[in-house]
């Protein structure tokens, strides 16, 4: 569905994106992961045929971006992470609205409200929404002309633990029901948890690209780490590969001596960090 | 469908937002107004409300309407949407024309304007253009501020020179200017019809033009670039 090849760009002269490749195929939620300036932002808006001046190839759906149609965006749907809404229409004229923009057979208004919990809302203006309302009418308006590309920009943000939990839970459903889906987070936890792989971008490159699962226990081996008393409490640590080679441990196991013993593996978060050299949040 | 659909939007946006309220109630204003100047002044009257106000709202109107579009970030999503530029331009065009008009019609009724076909085309003429002028203008400003300062020196460009005319000051540098054109079908003094129209159709067309790349810029400014 979407093929990045040798892609760059630049807003000044100076490489802001260089040389990005990477494929994403229908069924797939792909993730792109990096600090505020690093390039994923642009690298949505090239996708989404905001900036066409760029050198290399992406193709989206079959197209090549830099030449798309007005059509293009039949089969796309963007969910800005700011509310793109009318401020005094209600949350169904606002859906109304954009509906009349697409050919496409639509999602029903009361189905996507429902899906957001946003049912009894419907005839309530969006100046009247909470953050949270506002950003789960922005998401259900990307899904309104059905498309098989979605791009989602920090979906959760504004959200409670509740309704961040039911978003996730549609972004997958979504994903099971075929779409291709482009993520674009700061959050780690959304990105471990929904990304079927995760580009990490920093300063307009690609610095690492594979399933969350993969990164993590390719770059980060899982610990053992341990409580005991000895004169006061103290902790110990040894890589759970390593875990009969640690004498101190099996002395304390046989001696009954622990206090706590548990696995640590790495985050997602801690990766990126040791991949990338930077902090992401 | 989509022109259909962004016409309907445009309307609503208007409605909800007070134009419509606001063009009635000034409307009456207007109609007493005209009702409290002698006879022999109705007409010259009306014609001079007509093109100072309803044929030129547009300017002000477009204004509000992008610089909320901007604010409330719907630009991001029309941006990502199958529209395209002409249906954007055409649907504000055609509403603001759609409230202009019937003002414009209105007045030259209760004026007892002769030929009233005469004085709805001219406001019509008048809302496009200056609709056009105002998208033209909104769509480079992120403030109202700045948009207020851009519209003074364009306003006193198209203002001043049908005022001198219609008082009387008689030159044929302004034959062929485009508000004078204007003024001159409301007032219905227009007399080269077949010079006339055709010169207001080349004026909307240069100013579409312009307005055509001005959208296309702050669409693609959503995109990041500052043009």
């Amino acid at each position: 569905m979407i093929r990045v090849k040798d892609l760059s760009f630049s807003y000044t002269g100076k490489p802001f994106l260089e040389n990005i490749s990477f494929e994403v195929g229908r069924g797939e939620i792909f993730g792109f992961l990096g600090p505020s300036g690093a390039g994923k932002s642009t690298l949505q808006k090239i996708l989404t045929g905001l900036l066409s001046d760029y050198r290399g190839s992406a193709v989206v759906n079959g197209i090549e971006v830099k030449r798309h149609t007005n059509s293009f965006y039949e089969n796309i749907g963007v969910d800005f992470e700011f509310p793109s809404l009318y401020e005094k229409l209600t949350a169904k004229q606002n859906l109304e609205f954009f509906g009349l923009l697409y050919q496409r057979k639509l999602i029903t208004i009361p189905d996507l409200l429902r899906m957001v919990h946003l049912e009894n809302d419907a005839d309530k203006k969006v100046s009247d929404f909470s953050k949270g309302m506002k950003s789960r009418l922005n998401f259900i308006k990307a899904l309104l002309h059905n498309p098989d590309i979605l791009f989602l920009d920090e979906p959760t943000s504004g959200l409670d633990p509740s309704n961040s939990y039911d978003m996730k839970k549609i972004i997958k459903a979504e994903r099971d029901r075929g779409k291709t889906i482009i993520l674009t987070t700061h959050n780690m936890l959304d990105a471990t948890e929904l990304c079927d792989r995760v580009a990490f971008i920093v300063d307009g490159k690609i610095k690492a690209l594979d399933t969350p699962h993969n990164l993590i226990m390719s770059k980060g081996a899982a610990k053992l780490c341990y409580a005991y008393f000895e004169g006061r409490e103290k902790s110990g640590e040894c890589l759970l590969s390593h875990t009969g080679s640690d004498e101190l441990l099996k002395k304390l196991i046989s001696d009954n001596k622990l206090l706590s013993i548990h696995s640590s593996e790495p985050t997602l978060n801690d990766i990126f960090m040791e991949i990338t050299g930077r902090a992401l949040q | 469908m989509r022109f259909r659909g962004l016409l309907l939007g445009d309307i609503r946006f208007q409605f909800k937002y007070g134009f419509y309220f606001l063009y009635v109630l000034l409307t009456f204003v207007f109609i007493a107004v005209i009702n409290a100047v002698p006879a022999a002044f109705k007409a010259k009257t009306a014609a001079v409300i007509i093109f100072t106000d309803p044929a030129t709202l547009g300017i002000f109107f477009m204004g509000a309407i992008i610089l909320l579009e901007k604010s409330q970030r719907v630009l991001n999503s029309l941006a990502v949407s199958p529209i395209k530029i002409w249906e954007y331009i055409a649907a504000k065009v055609v509403s603001l024309s759609i409230i202009s008009t019937t003002v414009g019609f209105v007045l030259g009724v209760a004026a007892g304007a002769g030929g009233i076909a005469s004085v709805a085309l001219g406001t019509f003429l008048g809302s496009v253009l200056f609709t056009l002028l105002g998208i033209i203008i909104a769509a480079q400003t992120n403030s109202l501020n700045r948009f207020i300062i851009t519209t003074v020196p364009a306003m006193l460009f198209l203002m001043v020179p049908p005022f001198f005319e219609l008082f009387g000051y008689d030159s044929n540098i302004f034959n062929l200017y485009p508000s004078n054109i204007v003024l001159r079908i409301i007032a219905g003094n227009a007399e080269n019809w077949l010079l006339e129209i055709p010169a207001v159709a080349m004026w909307i067309i240069f100013f579409y033009v312009i307005a055509h790349g001005r959208v296309s810029k702050m669409l693609r400014s959503i995109g990041g670039i500052k043009l």
